[in-house]
């Protein structure tokens, strides 16, 4: 019993160091840790997909512009609004959509639920 | 008031889910949803349950080695939900839906799976363990 408690311990202890060293990841773009509001102009109707987060998670645009999502990620995901969705999107995908109602929309990431955004149509 | 197996089965519960929360905070991006700990709660416990009602189990001299099996197949019970859902619900590719883990590149598939897999199995094992030792006191 004890020998074999020990043998647990150390693969446990194998296990948290390895999972807690550097990781070998490809470089991604700096990001603002704070909550990252964007006002419209030309190149701020785009919305990034990265790191199982939508960047900027909250987007203000005008009544009857579009909004394009870009995913640069590394898995799949589908956004989702409650009254339409995108397909499944890889990378190097893109989805595109108009707004032409003033409200504020809340959307999520069907796959990965705690990735969630607001576009605010004004 | 309830089964000793009951209060076993729910403390193995418990600490497989506290230490699972734990490491998704710490070492996982993004955090799972409350449903996902909901269902892995139940799974534990069920699995807990069983594992405590084998006579098996409660004559065996191994029982740590028998509750790390038994963490190992719970974690896969867990796996087998989730690359359910992938597949038959959001028709997504294997591993679309689990998080990024700090340090382990995700494009290693075994390394990545076997991660998950001996990771809850580990926490399940530890819960086993404290299980054990708690409820042994106690008939002592």
């Amino acid at each position: 019993m004890k020998k074999t408690l020990i043998v647990l311990t150390l693969i446990s202890v194998l296990f948290l160091t390895a999972c807690s060293s550097p990781a070998d990841t490809e470089t991604t773009p700096e990001e603002s840790s704070i909550q990252n509001i964007s006002t419209p102009t030309e190149a701020t109707t785009s919305v990034d997909i990265l790191e199982f987060k939508f960047v900027p998670d909250t987007l203000e645009i005008n009544v009857g512009e579009s909004v394009i999502w870009e995913h640069n990620d590394k898995v799949t995901h589908k956004i989702v609004f409650p009254a339409f969705e995108s397909d499944n999107m890889e990378r190097g995908d893109t989805f595109t959509h108009t707004f032409d109602t003033s409200r504020t929309y809340e959307y999520y990431c069907s796959i990965h639920p705690t990735m969630r955004g607001v576009i605010v149509v004004k | 008031m309830f089964n000793p197996i009951f209060k076993k089965a729910f403390l193995v519960a418990t600490v497989t889910i506290i230490l699972d929360f734990l490491f998704h905070f710490f070492l996982t991006n993004p955090m799972e949803s409350i449903t996902y700990f909901v269902i892995k709660f139940l799974l534990a416990f069920t699995v807990a349950t069983g594992l405590f009602s084998f006579r098996i189990f409660t004559k065996s001299k191994h029982k740590l080695l028998i509750i790390f099996l038994t963490g190992l197949i719970f974690s896969a019970l867990m796996s087998i939900y989730y690359r359910a859902w992938e597949l038959g619900e959001a028709h997504v590719p294997f591993g679309s839906r689990a998080p990024d883990i700090t340090g382990i590149p995700r494009n290693i598939l075994i390394l990545f799976s076997g991660t998950w897999l001996l990771g809850h199995a580990l926490f399940f094992t530890l819960g086993g363990y404290i299980s054990e030792k708690l409820f042994e006191d106690k008939n002592n």
